[in-house]
């Protein structure tokens, strides 16, 4: 490496700095792992009935992340025992353009993926279940919500779409349940 | 779009990839799963668990194969609207900028070096996007290169969120020459 290359690596990295200045990135890992209990909890209340039963067992683990922009942090991955199937909820991240947060739902027969995205009704276009994923991308066109994540976005759990799909569906119990059979061969 | 096989200009969409990964899939849950005729003949040793291990790592192998696909159509944007911008001599600050990395280097540009920094100075708004595009290059370069390493990624990238990385850039960045002279 020449010291011609180091300079640029160092003004793209004071750069990239200065530019996220404004963002306070203790915050935004913190507002995302509340986030993230409070998914846990609204599972856990959708799956209530057979919680209580024994019919559906539910634990917890401490798994560790790692970020660019945040460095290493703790959370905590639901798994799911339903008899023989298990389905982890396994959180991988924040602030993936666009959404505020991500997690994986995996289980024996497949993956798919619930995303923290922001419950704007302007890009409701489907009806008050679903938002286009295209107008959800779309917000980086002016720029806000990447250059201040945290401002006023009011933010809701949403199942992302196997591409080419476009449609967010919000986490009903009907839609949550659908996807636990997807994920399990159900 | 021409949709009919012999356009190839068909294979370059977002959406023909995705319906390609997923019909990949599908096809391999098919050809593992224990109903099926050829699983039975040439997996017959295999016990289900075993089958599902299979299956699982020829889904996991074409999510990596699907995702490179993807990297390399969001290269391939960027690489044309280089050259476009250069022959077009378009007067935007980006394009100035790019007219000057050709004299100095014709179209032999690097990527992350040159045209993307390029990008994160003359379009503001493209800031964001370009960081998380840096960061599935690297993906892109342990796919590329034989996977021979552990890399060290800011993120767990798979098909599913490069389609939404992709389709970001496509939707928001005002890459040109794609489908112009």
């Amino acid at each position: 490496m020449t010291v011609k290359e180091f300079d640029e690596f160092v003004e793209r990295q004071r750069s990239g700095a200065s530019n996220d200045g404004q963002v306070n990135w203790d915050q935004e890992r913190d507002e995302w792992l509340a986030h993230l209990d409070a998914l846990y909890r609204m599972i856990e209340a959708l799956l209530g009935k057979y919680i209580s039963s024994g019919q559906i067992s539910v634990r917890y683990k401490p798994i560790e992340l790692n970020e660019r922009d945040i460095g290493s942090y703790q959370a905590r991955q639901m798994i799911l025992r339903i008899g023989r199937q298990e389905v982890d909820l396994v959180p991988t991240g924040t602030l993936f353009i666009g959404f505020k947060g991500l997690v994986d739902v995996i289980g024996s027969a497949g993956k798919s993926r619930l995303v923290l995205a922001n419950k704007d009704r302007r890009f409701t276009v489907q009806g008050p279940q679903t938002t286009r994923l295209i107008k959800t991308v779309n917000q980086f066109r002016s720029g806000s919500e990447l250059a201040s994540p945290s401002d006023k976005a009011e933010w809701t759990w949403r199942i992302m779409p196997r591409p080419p799909g476009l449609e967010l569906d919000e986490v009903t119990p009907e839609n949550f349940f659908q996807l636990l059979m997807e994920v399990t061969n159900g | 779009m021409d949709e009919s096989p012999g356009n190839p200009s068909r294979h370059t969409s977002l959406e023909w990839a995705a319906q390609y990964h997923n019909d990949a899939v599908e096809s391999f849950n098919h050809y593992l799963s224990v109903v099926s005729p050829k699983s039975l003949s040439q997996f017959d040793a295999y016990s289900r668990p075993r089958l599902d291990v299979g299956l699982a790592d020829y889904i996991q192998e074409t999510d990596l194969r699907s995702s490179l696909e993807l990297l390399t159509k969001i290269e391939a944007a960027f690489q044309l609207d280089y050259q476009f911008r250069c022959r077009k001599r378009l007067k935007d600050d980006l394009s100035w900028a790019f007219r000057a990395l050709y004299k100095r280097d014709q179209r032999y540009v690097s990527l992350e070096k040159d045209i993307l920094d390029a990008w994160s100075c003359h379009a503001s708004e493209a800031h964001q996007i370009i960081g998380e595009l840096r960061s599935a290059f690297k993906f892109r370069h342990w796919l590329a290169h034989g996977r021979y390493w552990t890399p060290k990624l800011g993120r767990k990238y798979d098909f599913q969120l490069l389609y939404i990385l992709a389709l970001t850039v496509f939707e928001n960045l005002p890459l040109r020459g794609t489908d112009e002279d």
